[in-house]
């Protein structure tokens, strides 16, 4: 498995079966703002995910999840 | 990284079963409907509108000898809201109308051993890749009239 860094790709670990599992971080919003998650599924299908305007679905594992964008603050707002 | 909203669609709950479905491909056919493949051979249609979402499901046609017939990609073209396309671990490419339900497709026999990824390369024509015999090949090209190569 690969990850390009600032200067330079580096194998970071091998691939030892199609099913393997990989973390990635989610961001979600609540009341008190954007906080923070991290989660770990399971990923092995490139084609397990469908993106439309300001949303996604993605498969992981026995998982199907959407996600909606969360609407863009205007500047008053970000100020405020 | 994903930031927004995120709702639970759908989770398989087969605990008990010796094969457990796992997500293989999703497809967005319009804004109201998604489709979704699931190992071994599952294949669903969500309305989103409804809460329990699949409302339909079916099974992927499987040769004799074949263990399984995973999805791994689902297409579809614009102009025909009511038809897809899924390819994945079987040698054909399946032309589903969701009108007939999943009982019944039309195929286009590709010989590939697997196909993993297809396109729509333009309005009769079909571009898939997968392999053969264990050698890659990046795009077949097959026009959409049953029978043709």
């Amino acid at each position: 498995m690969w990850r390009k860094f600032p200067t330079e790709w580096k194998e970071v670990g091998e691939i030892r079966g199609l099913g393997g599992r990989e973390s990635f971080r989610l961001s979600q919003t609540n009341s008190n703002g954007l906080s923070a998650a991290h989660a770990t599924a399971q990923l092995g299908y490139n084609n397990a995910m469908s993106v439309g305007p300001g949303f996604l679905y993605f498969g992981a594992g026995r998982i199907l999840e959407q996600v909606v964008r969360a609407p863009l603050l205007t500047r008053r707002e970000r100020l405020t | 990284m994903a930031v927004g909203e995120i709702t639970l669609v759908h989770k398989f709950d087969d605990h008990n079963l010796s094969e457990r479905s796992l997500i293989t491909a999703v497809h967005t056919l319009d804004h109201n409907t998604l489709m979704f493949g699931s190992f071994p051979s599952g294949i669903h249609l969500v309305d989103v509108r409804q809460p329990r979402g699949i409302v339909h499901r079916g099974q992927l046609p499987k040769a004799p000898s074949a263990a399984q017939a995973t999805p791994l990609c689902i297409a579809s073209q614009s102009h025909r809201g009511d038809e897809f396309l899924v390819c994945g671990r079987f040698p054909s490419v399946l032309l589903y109308d969701i009108r007939k339900g999943f009982g019944a497709c039309r195929s286009v026999y590709s010989g590939a051993t697997s196909l993993s990824c297809l396109t729509m390369g333009s309005r009769d024509r079909v571009i898939a890749g997968g392999s053969y015999k264990g050698t890659k090949f990046t795009s077949v090209s097959a026009n959409r009239r049953p029978g043709n190569h």
